[in-house]
């Protein structure tokens, strides 16, 4: 994240929001973009989640049209011809031969309030619990997007394919943020927290099916767990390589010395993505990124789990070890993990002593 | 919510425009059809929700129906402006100047998209006339 506020990228989209060039970018547009909310809500108070995307849906001429399935796309075809007169072809392209999730259109004649953008949404299968996310993400792009580059020659546009862009990740950042919505979602969560004590993926799922449940268990978590005032991480893991065999395998001396490699770079369970809180920051819970599952966790009896469970047992950081081969300093930990189809989520925070 | 001047010949306008009847309207936002008449009438204020339901529902802005204007509206009277890069790729496969106008309109349409792994289609270079021909065969005009 602190490397994200120092990108050249935020740091130019800064600067042509009128926010300056200095300091941190990321956590200045990030105000600018609630700011705009806030004043928003302010004018137009809202008490649910339904109500809050309207509002900003329609606040940024923004209609969005979620395709459940396929047959959508001749219907929202047929509704939103005015924008282009290749609409079909270009949703068919983006959506039935392309894995496109969101595909935000901007309509080039619009009559008198009519709004100006449509964002189609891939909501189909298992894309659905992916898709009120990917509203969020559509939305949060024009919240930022400057004025002075809202001309169509510059909304015309092109094709970054590059992973990790940083200007995505910044969108991602404050879309999981308005998903869940801190006015809205922090009085729910903190009344289900109370219940029972403590976070758990139980509050955090029943917090997601009372305020916003079109959202997936994993945006709920890292929402709750940013919100949460305990220390607490939520991290993802799956079978995976390291950073460092990956490079080998991308390698060109692999074709020189193919077999001894590939019998070497064998996929282990680590953490490919973990997301502490500022309280975990500041405690001494320090799992990264790229670091393997010890074999005793419960994480890892989830992943070996045929079927979805969800388990929690009392642990110790020092199970853990670097990618050097070091191990973590002593901390002990209570962490819950849970299987859904095929991914495999972790709730870790500090245990009793 | 204070009173707001027009928003109830705003929406009666949108509707028309959308082709639905107070009925159709109202069953679509979840309102109550009388609900609805009173509030195009301007027999009666609007709270949020209600209002939000209704732009939702008829696709309306909201930046309109509440002030009846709309920013930036001038930007529509532009007239068309082939890029270079899209001339030559015109050039080099023969398109008709309409195809060339259609492919040029699919393009700015899009303002973004975004796929799985987050790559997404931005403002961050020129686009080349392969760029183009590329979109022209994702178009499939010549079907």
């Amino acid at each position: 994240m602190s490397n994200l506020s120092k990108n050249p990228e935020v740091i130019r989209l800064a600067h042509l929001l009128g926010l300056g060039r200095r300091g941190n970018c990321l956590e200045r547009i990030r105000k600018y973009a609630h700011q705009k909310v806030q004043e928003l809500v302010s004018r137009f108070p809202i008490d649910t989640f339904d109500s809050f995307l309207r509002l900003i849906s329609s606040a940024l001429g923004v209609q969005i049209e979620f395709i459940t399935q396929d047959e959508d796309i001749d219907r929202l075809a047929f509704k939103h011809a005015a924008i282009s007169p290749t609409i079909r072809q270009q949703l068919v392209a983006e959506f039935l031969r392309v894995d496109t999730e969101g595909y935000l259109l901007q309509h080039p004649h619009p009559m008198p309030g009519d709004r100006r953008f449509v964002a189609f949404v891939d909501a189909r299968g298992p894309r659905s619990r992916r898709a009120y996310f990917t509203a969020w993400h559509e939305l949060t792009h024009l919240l930022v997007h400057p004025p002075q580059l809202a001309l169509p020659g510059f909304r015309r546009t092109v094709v970054s394919r590059i992973q990790g862009d940083p200007i995505e990740s910044l969108v991602n950042v404050i879309a999981g943020e308005l998903a869940f919505y801190e006015p809205l979602f922090r009085p729910i969560l903190d009344e289900e927290t109370d219940r029972i004590g403590r976070l758990t993926f139980g509050v955090i799922d029943r917090a997601r099916v009372r305020a916003t449940p079109e959202a997936s268990l994993f945006a709920a978590a890292i929402a709750s767990v940013r919100l949460s005032r305990m220390a607490a991480c939520v991290v993802r893991v799956e079978s995976a390589l390291r950073k460092g065999e990956v490079r080998e395998l991308l390698s060109p001396q692999l074709s020189l010395d193919n077999e001894s490699m590939t019998r070497q770079l064998e996929p282990r369970l680590r953490v490919v993505e973990v997301i502490p809180n500022e309280a975990a920051k500041a405690s001494s819970l320090t799992i990264f990124r790229n670091m393997r599952v010890p074999p005793r966790s419960v994480l890892h009896h989830a992943y070996e789990a045929a079927t979805d469970v969800e388990l929690e047992a009392p642990e110790d950081q020092s199970w853990w070890e670097t990618t050097q081969g070091g191990q973590l300093p002593t901390c002990h930990l209570l962490v819950q993990a849970i299987r859904r189809g095929k991914y495999v989520y972790g709730l870790i925070l500090p245990g009793p002593n | 919510m204070p009173a707001i001047p027009g928003l109830g010949k705003r929406i009666a306008e949108i509707r028309d425009r959308r082709g639905l009847t107070q009925k159709e309207l109202a069953e679509q936002a979840d309102l109550s059809v009388s609900f609805l008449s009173e509030v195009e009438n301007e027999h009666r204020d609007i709270g949020t929700e209600a209002l939000l339901r209704i732009a939702h529902a008829i696709g309306a802005s909201l930046d309109y129906l509440v002030k009846g204007t709309e920013p930036d509206s001038e930007e529509s009277a532009k007239p068309l402006l082939i890029p270079p890069s899209l001339h030559e790729a015109a050039q080099q496969r023969g398109w008709s100047y309409s195809v060339t106008a259609t492919v040029l309109a699919a393009q700015q349409s899009v303002v973004a998209r975004r796929t799985p792994t987050g790559r997404a289609e931005r403002p961050a270079r020129e686009w080349t006339p392969a760029d183009w021909i590329k979109l022209h065969a994702s178009l499939r005009l010549d079907e």
